[in-house]
């Protein structure tokens, strides 16, 4: 099977700071990456990267073995969709209008929406549980259903990469678990797959089967999420101590 | 509300404005002899100022409300912004300051339109700069940044009147206030607008997408750059032709889009085709009460439009903070 996407030798710099360092990194469909790190460390450069939104600054980035800087715009949203941490909306919208949005991509110049296009949509809808907001305006929902709508946009893209930044930000922390979960689980695991910038270490071990580390010094650690979450490396990426307790099947991570 | 109501009402309410504009006037003539002016062809008073006066004011009217209209609401996707206008901004002020500095070196006319569109061009261009680029969601620092500009562009403007010749000042002063008189040439303001129109409403889409922000628009496969540069020159091109030959007239792009994305959201295609059409109603009625409220005298159609706008500028300041 190929790679979704590939970072060979990638180096990122934002403004002069220099951020990670030679990462050597594979992304294979089925996978669901979280990327961990303490503030400032490239967690979310690195998504901008792979989106296509941020210039590397040696190395280089492929999607399904294309260099990212010779694909269209349009091209790359096929391949990858990117959650961001904030959304603002300023002027008025309606959900559908947005979540729609996600089609363009696959739409012809100036195409109408067609009836596959509203198959998707109601799945998209369905899976983030938006049907009762669909024709409402964007600026009368709670900052919870806002998330949820982009959250949607992103299952309407239908990009083999789903890139998250921060996803859990905004979701109430009973509802965020089963909302993610419902995200990954309808994805194609045959042709898609996720990487997420997380807060929490126990979320990512809870969500997530491969982790990358992204140190303060530029260097990284990657692998499956067992061989990687461990109480030495929590410490050393967050620089306090972290302790491990184990609960059934459940890892859990304490820091002090 | 749906398009299928909206453009057909804004079309009767066209009409309708259109047809006091022909009937009311700074001359008050009986409504038979303009209804005969119009069914028969015949030369008496009443054909003359229908024909040679009223009807060729109130069509101009419509297009340099249409195409202000159409400024603003592209100004106001590209800013993500609904406060961006180009009166506002100082686009309009750099191309009325390009003009009159035509008018004071007698250049011929055809070269007003030349020094509007630099004029305007390069104060979107200051603006961009110094308002920290299109990102930016600095609300503040973009309505600063517009405000120097406008005052600096006032400045210029003031320095160019006073070194005129006395005899050249009436003609400027009142061009500079948003003058609909001089029926100057109606067809090239027409072309722009019509050759404008398509362009914009194929872009619907992908302007939409725009209004979702600068990297989630990216993300969902639109090319931001290419997109800004479109908005950009058309922004500047319909600014600059309005102003070129009907005087910096303001808050047509602030009011009309603000209406329309009130009745019908923000989507494109509905948006630009029926605030184009509201702004050519709004800018006739402005012309209709400048010609009437102090009949037999006249007031230039941008003091009315500028009444108008102030208010609801206070308005949505007040609602943004």
């Amino acid at each position: 099977m190929r790679p979704l996407a590939e970072c060979d030798t990638v180096c990122l710099e934002a403004g002069t700071t220099r951020l990670v360092q030679d990462l050597q990194w594979e992304l294979m469909p089925g996978e669901c990456w979280g990327i961990l790190g303490p503030n400032g460390s490239g967690k979310t450069t690195l998504l901008q990267a792979l989106a296509g939104l941020h210039a590397v600054t040696r190395g280089e980035i492929r999607l399904s073995g294309n260099p990212v800087g010779k694909l269209s715009r349009k091209a790359i949203a096929r391949h990858v969709g990117m959650l961001f941490q904030e959304t603002h909306y300023p002027f008025p919208m309606r959900v559908r209008e947005i979540v729609m949005a996600g089609r363009y991509a696959w739409q012809h110049r100036g195409g109408a929406s067609s009836d596959s296009d509203e198959e998707i949509f109601a799945h998209a809808i369905a899976v983030m549980h938006l049907e009762r907001l669909a024709e409402r305006h964007v600026d009368t929902l709670s900052g919870g259903e806002k998330r949820r709508v982009a959250l949607a946009t992103l299952l309407t893209q239908q990009a083999g990469i789903q890139l998250l930044d921060e996803p859990e930000n905004h979701l109430d922390p009973g509802v965020r678990l089963k909302l993610l979960e419902g995200f990954i689980n309808q994805l194609d695991s045959n042709r898609q797959a996720t990487v997420m910038v997380l807060h929490e270490p126990a979320l990512a071990v809870r969500l997530c089967s491969h982790l990358l580390l992204l140190f303060d010094d530029g260097s990284y650690l990657a692998g499956e999420t067992d061989r990687v979450a461990t109480a030495g490396n929590m410490t050393r990426l967050y620089g306090a101590p972290f302790h491990a307790v184990r609960s059934g099947k459940r890892l859990l991570f304490y820091s002090g | 509300m749906q398009g299928r109501l909206l453009i057909p009402l804004l079309l009767l309410c066209l009409l309708l404005v259109t047809l006091l504009s022909l009937f009311l006037g700074s001359v008050q003539l009986p409504p038979a002899d303009i209804l005969a002016a119009i069914l028969v062809r015949e030369q008496t008073v009443a054909s003359q100022i229908l024909w040679d006066y009223r009807l060729p004011r109130t069509l101009f009217a419509i297009v340099i409300g249409a195409m202000l209209a159409m400024a603003g609401a592209m100004m106001q996707t590209l800013l993500r912004n609904p406060l961006a206008d180009p009166y506002i901004l100082g686009t309009s002020g750099g191309a009325a300051a390009g003009v009159l500095a035509a008018f004071y070196l007698a250049l011929p006319v055809w070269f007003h339109l030349v020094a509007a569109v630099g004029g305007a061009l390069f104060s979107t261009v200051l603006l961009l700069l110094f308002s920290g680029f299109i990102g930016s969601r600095d609300t503040n620092r973009l309505l600063l940044t517009g405000i120097v500009l406008t005052t600096g562009w006032g400045a210029m403007i003031t320095f160019l009147l006073t070194l005129s010749p006395s005899s050249r000042l009436p003609g400027m002063l009142f061009w500079l206030v948003g003058d609909l008189n001089e029926q100057a040439s109606l067809s090239v303001p027409a072309l722009v607008l019509l050759l404008s129109l398509p362009p914009v409403l194929l872009a619907a889409k992908p302007l939409d997408i725009l209004l979702l922000g600068r990297q989630q628009a990216a993300s969902l496969g639109v090319d931001v750059a290419r997109m800004h540069l479109f908005l950009l020159g058309f922004a500047i091109l319909l600014t600059a032709t309005a102003v070129a030959f009907a005087g910096p007239i303001g808050f047509v792009g602030l009011v009309a889009p603000h209406i329309i994305r009130l009745l019908s959201g923000s989507g494109h295609r509905l948006l630009i085709p029926a605030t184009a059409l509201l702004g050519g109603i709004l800018l006739v009625a402005a012309d209709l009460l400048s010609r009437t409220v102090v009949a037999p005298r006249m007031m230039p159609a941008g003091v009315f439009m500028t009444l108008l706008g102030v208010p609801l500028f206070l308005y949505l300041i007040r609602r943004q903070s």
